[in-house]
């Protein structure tokens, strides 16, 4: 059974977006992890602060747009042919049920990791003194935004946890499904 | 028939290589390439060869990956004999097989050419050799061998991205070529 019809051509192309989508943005998520924070150790400070930055703006745009074409794409192909809608055993069904929630949850779960990042820790992290932080202290303009590179550091390993684990099951689906 | 564990691994192990391969690239080229022009050009030379020194580690685990996976989810195919003896140059499937692993050697290809000829142009050290001439000689090849990199970079993603559009293609019907 389809809940969409849709030819085969326009589920290629959704694939193939939903697939690139997923390679940039776990791509991008690796490379942070793999290649970027080793290389901090070995910069000045202040120069960690503006690639910091300037990565950290462009970062969260690729990461928001692969997730939404991610989304998108999946809704689509996911309505259109998915085992769930074929007739098949209830075991079989059960699977990709669970596939498809633990895939719900990672992609909810990487939207928040990723907004809260982006919206919320990033630009703490990079906060200049305004006038209206003039009552703080210096030491705890630098407390604070220690504090929010610290919870970045630990959103990045979650962010890379999880998307690992997304991968896994659609690996896992991509390996029942043949 | 592979064993369904040895699909789920080999099938983990070839996304999480276009993983590496596409998205590792378009983070290098479109996000550290960028932000480094922020910076003394002195400390973006070290930072950009550190950082390519790894990534291209990774760029050929990831070409390494490839076949080996490839390979074993092939052999997990209920219908191999799609792509037995002429199949292989007659049907779409088989066509678009073929397609993937030669975009697959120009990538390898490409990838020696860059390890191999420009990074060590690029990572030659400045030296006094030849006088101001020499240096001027030395830092015009880094230059040009600098462009010729992301040159070479961006058609392979390119390229890879095309290999992804093969992919998608054979999952929900027989290929595209």
């Amino acid at each position: 059974m389809k809940v969409i019809a849709i030819s085969s051509s326009a589920q290629t192309i959704f694939n193939f977006l939903f697939s690139a989508s997923w390679a940039i943005y776990i791509g991008g998520a690796l490379i942070m992890a793999i290649v970027w924070k080793p290389l901090q150790k070995g910069l000045a400070p202040q120069q960690t602060a503006v690639l910091c930055e300037k990565m950290g703006e462009k970062y969260k745009w690729v990461a928001l747009s692969s997730l939404s074409v991610i989304g998108i794409s999946w809704i689509l192909l996911g309505l259109s042919d998915h085992e769930f809608f074929r007739s098949g055993s209830l075991g079989i069904k059960g699977v990709t049920y669970l596939q498809g929630a633990i895939g719900a949850v990672c992609w909810v779960g990487l939207v928040v990791v990723v907004m809260l990042m982006g919206v919320k820790l990033h630009p703490n992290s990079h906060k200049r003194a305004s006038l209206k932080d003039a009552e703080l202290s210096l030491e705890e303009m630098k407390l604070r935004r220690r504090k929010s590179i610290k919870k970045m550091d630990l959103l990045l390993k979650a962010e890379l946890s999880i998307a690992l684990i997304a991968v896994f099951t659609l690996a896992w689906s991509q390996a029942i499904s043949k | 028939m592979t064993a369904t564990w040895i699909r789920i691994v080999a099938s983990y192990l070839h996304l999480l290589a276009v993983a590496v391969y596409l998205g590792g690239s378009v983070a290098m080229e479109f996000i550290m390439g960028p932000a480094q022009k922020f910076i003394p050009p002195a400390q973006a030379q070290v930072i950009g060869q550190k950082s390519a020194d790894k990534f291209l580690i990774l760029v050929w685990s990831a070409l390494v990956v490839f076949p080996i996976s490839g390979m074993l989810l092939f052999f997990g195919i209920q219908d191999q004999s799609v792509v037995s003896g002429t199949q292989f140059f007659t049907t779409t499937y088989g066509r678009t097989l073929f397609a993937m692993m030669f975009l697959w050697l120009v990538l390898v290809i490409n990838g020696a050419i860059i390890t191999f000829i420009y990074r060590p142009r690029l990572n030659q050290k400045a030296s006094s050799k030849g006088g101001g001439a020499g240096v001027q000689a030395n830092l015009e090849a880094q230059i040009q061998a600098a462009k010729k990199v992301s040159l070479i970079t961006r058609i392979d993603l390119g390229v890879a991205l095309f290999i992804v559009l093969l992919g998608a293609s054979m999952v929900y019907g027989n290929g595209i070529l």
